[in-house]
């Protein structure tokens, strides 16, 4: 049983309770009061998770602020809030009220549009990712058969708004990282895809909660380190923070893509950034770490997944304050030269593995 | 072939042209073909405005051109004027100048080293760095009482003594800085990320450092061990024993190794000078601050001086008035970046940063 | 050998000579190939009747310095053949003394932007007249002296 039907099934008591018969409301033969009624349950639960996704970007936001002052030998937001805590909102607040700064000669449409095409992907990662599950609740807004292709297709529309920004802008720098930004999402999906691919023959299923399932004996990560290994870099390199930065490279193409973005778009890139962290964090746990499973039942899944999240999250950060940045020649061999080759050989030993002892996982 | 390049300015407003730098570079792709550095962003035109002064008042020009090491760019302005008058310097200020001027070469050396990890993407290291320099700043602070532009060596001398407390404070920054550096430099050493990017960047020959008139630790890193400390000493460096790092290679991982063990020796140069400090006079009592601004002087000087940058010294020529009638600084950081377009072309675009903060240039020197 | 005009010694023990202006680059030759390699800095001085253009010579193989003058009143030769460092020094020199570089590959100003009136070390510069530099069009600097005009 879903969230869906859950909260369904609740909002259907309530109007019950209410003595409201809106459900049964049909108009010329059709049951359109139960689409109303699912479209609203849709809605809620797509705000629900909306919201929480954009309370846990400004948790890793202020994390990351504190972590790299700590490790910088600095202090960290501190003024706004208990310990600094409102710093992000008082930053959103600032940035609403910058003015718009759009160049002359920019694409403007596409200016506008790529924000939002960044962002827009990332918020709806969100409503795919299987949370947990309370006693027979499913703690997933959707669940059908096909999630994992979703989750994919959104994590590679969402670099594509970098390179629209960047092309719109009518900027050099701009421009070339665009180009960078397009040269890394051709480099690393290819690999990105071929690991997913083995996680999905070891499954034997699209659907994310599925694969959860799958690895409740053994997670994915033992039988596919190399897949792990490369699915882990190929991420690294799509949320592009260090040592794989280059599209926004800051010291030599001043922030590259996002050069003439100014107030609240940029804004919205930087959260899309983070919002893209925390996205890929749970797609890790989940495809190989077993998601919401953990060792004791009585706790719940949601917290094993939280865990296994913030584990990468950490090792995200860390890498994002401690390296440097790579070449743009050595970051696309690592790409095709060893990512690819590791990722195919990862395939064939998941396609054995599935021939053999496939039902075992 | 012509109409595939794309022309881009690299500054003068960039993040990472450690100033007012522009590089007109023209680009194929992510190669550089050519590069046109464009300079004058930040020209004050210190030259004219030491000859509209008295001797000593040239002194707060000379402190704004090297801002980062103004201690240098002091001691090269003294030892000229004091040659050109044949004034005596009492042994302890000589001493006091060489221990400031070292120290000051670290402080410098680690901004460099800062805004290096900076351009190469590495932001944790900066702050390390900034933290390091702090300690010395803070005694610069309590010796001279300023933290950046001193204007503290006088011409036979220098303004006031080494206090008990100072010296408590550099044996104190002594005793673990080194160990802190290492510390440091790991970050960038043991970096795989790191060294490959430097290794075989930027690359230098020796005939080009020479021929462009390369000085300091970028000639050293192109192969020539040339310290004007070492080969020509001034002051007492004859009297101190330090070796002058030198690596073959002339990339940008060569200049990296050279600076980071140019400041070790610095480090040994004043742990041995806290050892050797005579007591005595910290300036000539013939010439006390009012008498200043009565020298006159005949004649020319030029003393090369060993500044974190390269060679540093000042032509003075004067014509027997209170006033220099020219005053040439000759400036490591402009010679230096002379040879921008020698090290650039043919490398990429990330290589462009990686060049450019190797050279270390400072650009109120540069510009003057 | 190229003759030299004078000799004589600088306040900190340098050799100091003077060569005609016709020799320089002759004589610079010699010097180079003497071991002379590095080339530390070109100056221009005014002395009112006249120019004076001063090379300071550093050989790193056996560390002596020579200092060479020469008296011209507009024109001398360009080292750039020589010293590639030369570049940058001439032009400064051109820039700010005025003097010309003869064979110089590229005689622009260096610091002072393209368009600049008067030399700044010249010693009658006037120097209550301001000029004001101005972004133009095509991202060159423009030198007025309206501070109204231009970009």
């Amino acid at each position: 049983m879903d969230l869906f039907y859950f909260i369904l099934s609740i909002l259907y008591g309530i109007l019950k309770f209410l003595h409201i018969n809106f459900i049964p409301f049909n108009w010329g033969g059709y049951p359109v009061g139960e689409w109303i009624a699912w479209a609203i349950v849709g809605l809620v639960e797509v705000i629900i998770v909306f919201a929480l996704s954009m309370l846990l970007v400004v948790i890793l936001v202020y994390v990351f602020r504190k972590y790299m002052a700590d490790l910088q030998n600095r202090i960290g937001p501190n003024r706004v809030g208990p310990w600094g805590s409102l710093q992000l909102i008082a930053d959103v607040f600032k940035l609403i009220q910058k003015q718009d700064l759009i160049p002359s000669r920019a694409d403007r449409i596409a200016f506008k549009l790529a924000p939002y095409i960044v962002f827009t992907p990332v918020a709806l990662g969100f409503v795919l990712i299987p949370f947990g599950n309370i006693s027979i609740l499913n703690l997933m807004v959707l669940n059908f058969p096909y999630t994992v292709l979703f989750l994919i297709a959104f994590m590679i529309i969402s670099p594509l708004g970098e390179i629209i920004g960047g092309l719109s802008s009518h900027n050099k720098f701009s421009l070339y990282g665009a180009l960078r930004s397009a040269a890394q999402d051709i480099g690393y999906e290819v690999p990105m895809m071929i690991s997913v691919i083995s996680v999905i023959i070891l499954a034997g299923s699209y659907s994310a909660n599925s694969i959860v399932y799958a690895q409740r004996n053994i997670p994915f990560i033992i039988p596919e380190v190399l897949g792990f290994f490369v699915f882990f870099f190929a991420m690294i390199a799509k949320q592009s923070i260090p040592p794989f930065d280059l599209p926004e490279s800051g010291s030599e193409l001043v922030s590259g893509y996002s050069t003439e973005y100014s107030g609240m778009r940029y804004g919205i890139f930087y959260m899309a950034n983070f919002g893209f962290m925390a996205l890929t964090s749970f797609v890790v746990a989940t495809l190989y770490l077993g998601g919401w499973e953990g060792p004791f039942p009585f706790i719940p899944g949601l917290f094993w997944l939280l865990i296994k999240a913030a584990i990468f999250m950490v090792i995200f950060l860390l890498s994002w304050i401690a390296l440097g940045r790579v070449r743009i020649d050595q970051f696309l061999n690592l790409g095709w030269k060893y990512l690819l080759p590791l990722s195919i050989i990862n395939l064939l030993i998941s396609a054995g593995l599935a021939l053999t002892v496939g039902g075992w996982f | 072939m012509e109409d595939k390049l794309i022309e881009v300015n690299f500054g003068p407003q960039h993040p990472s042209t450690h100033g007012v730098l522009r590089i007109k570079v023209r680009l194929d792709g992510e190669y550089i073909v050519d590069a046109y550095p464009v300079i004058g962003y930040l020209h004050r035109n210190a030259e004219k405005l030491a000859e509209m002064g008295y001797y000593p008042k040239a002194m707060i020009y000379v402190d704004r051109l090297d801002y980062v090491a103004s201690l240098n760019g002091e001691l090269g302005y003294v030892l000229s004027a004091e040659k050109l008058m044949d004034i005596q310097v009492p042994e302890r200020a000589q001493w006091i100048r060489m221990m400031l001027v070292e120290l000051n070469r670290v402080a410098s050396h680690l901004i460099w080293f800062g805004t290096h990890g900076l351009d190469m993407g590495m932001l944790t290291p900066f702050f390390y760095c900034f933290r390091e320099r702090e300690r010395i700043l803070r005694i610069f602070d309590e010796v001279t009482g300023s933290r950046l532009l001193y204007n503290y060596f006088a011409i036979g001398g220098v303004y006031s003594d080494v206090t008990p407390k100072a010296i408590e404070m550099i044996r104190e920054f002594t005793g673990n800085f080194v160990t802190k550096l290492e510390e440091i430099e790991g970050i960038f050493k043991k970096n795989y990320i790191y060294v490959k990017r430097t290794t075989g960047v930027g690359k230098l020959s020796l005939e080009d450092a020479l021929s462009y008139g390369v000085t300091g630790p970028m000639l050293r890193a192109s192969g020539k061990s040339w310290d004007l400390r070492k080969n020509q000493p001034y002051l007492f460096y004859k009297d101190i024993n330090f070796d002058v790092p030198t690596r073959p290679e002339g990339d940008v991982y060569a200049r990296f190794l050279v600076r980071l063990e140019e400041m070790k020796q610095s480090i040994k140069i004043v742990e041995q000078i806290l050892t050797k400090l005579p007591e005595g006079d910290f300036y000539n009592k013939k010439y006390a601050k009012p008498m200043l601004i009565r020298l006159k002087a005949n004649g020319e000087s030029y003393v090369p001086t060993e500044s974190p940058k390269g060679e540093f010294g000042i032509y003075l020529v004067g014509d027997g008035s209170t006033m220099p009638y020219r005053f040439r600084i000759r400036s490591p950081s402009f010679a230096n970046l002379s040879a921008t377009p020698v090290m650039l072309k043919g490398y990429k675009i990330a290589d462009l940063t990686a060049t450019v903060s190797s050279m270390d240039p400072v650009f109120g020197e540069v510009d003057r | 050998m190229i003759p030299i005009e004078s000799e004589g010694t600088s306040k900190d023990g340098t050799r100091t000579v003077y060569v005609a202006k016709e020799n320089i680059l002759a004589f610079m030759k010699e010097r180079k190939d003497e071991g002379f390699d590095v080339l530390l800095m070109i100056t221009g001085i005014d002395y009112k009747d006249h120019l004076e253009v001063v090379y300071h010579l550093l050989s790193t193989t056996n560390g002596n310095r020579l200092v060479v003058k020469t008296k011209t009143d507009e024109e001398v030769d360009s080292m750039t053949g020589l010293w590639a460092g030369a570049n940058w020094h001439e032009r400064e020199t051109w820039d700010l003394v005025g003097i010309k570089f003869k064979g110089h590959p590229n005689l622009k100003r260096l610091l002072l932007a393209e368009g600049w009136v008067g030399h700044p070390l010249r010693k009658d510069y006037p120097l209550d007249k301001k000029q004001f530099v101005n972004l133009g069009e095509d991202g060159e600097d423009r030198v007025s002296f309206d501070p109204r005009e231009g970009y």
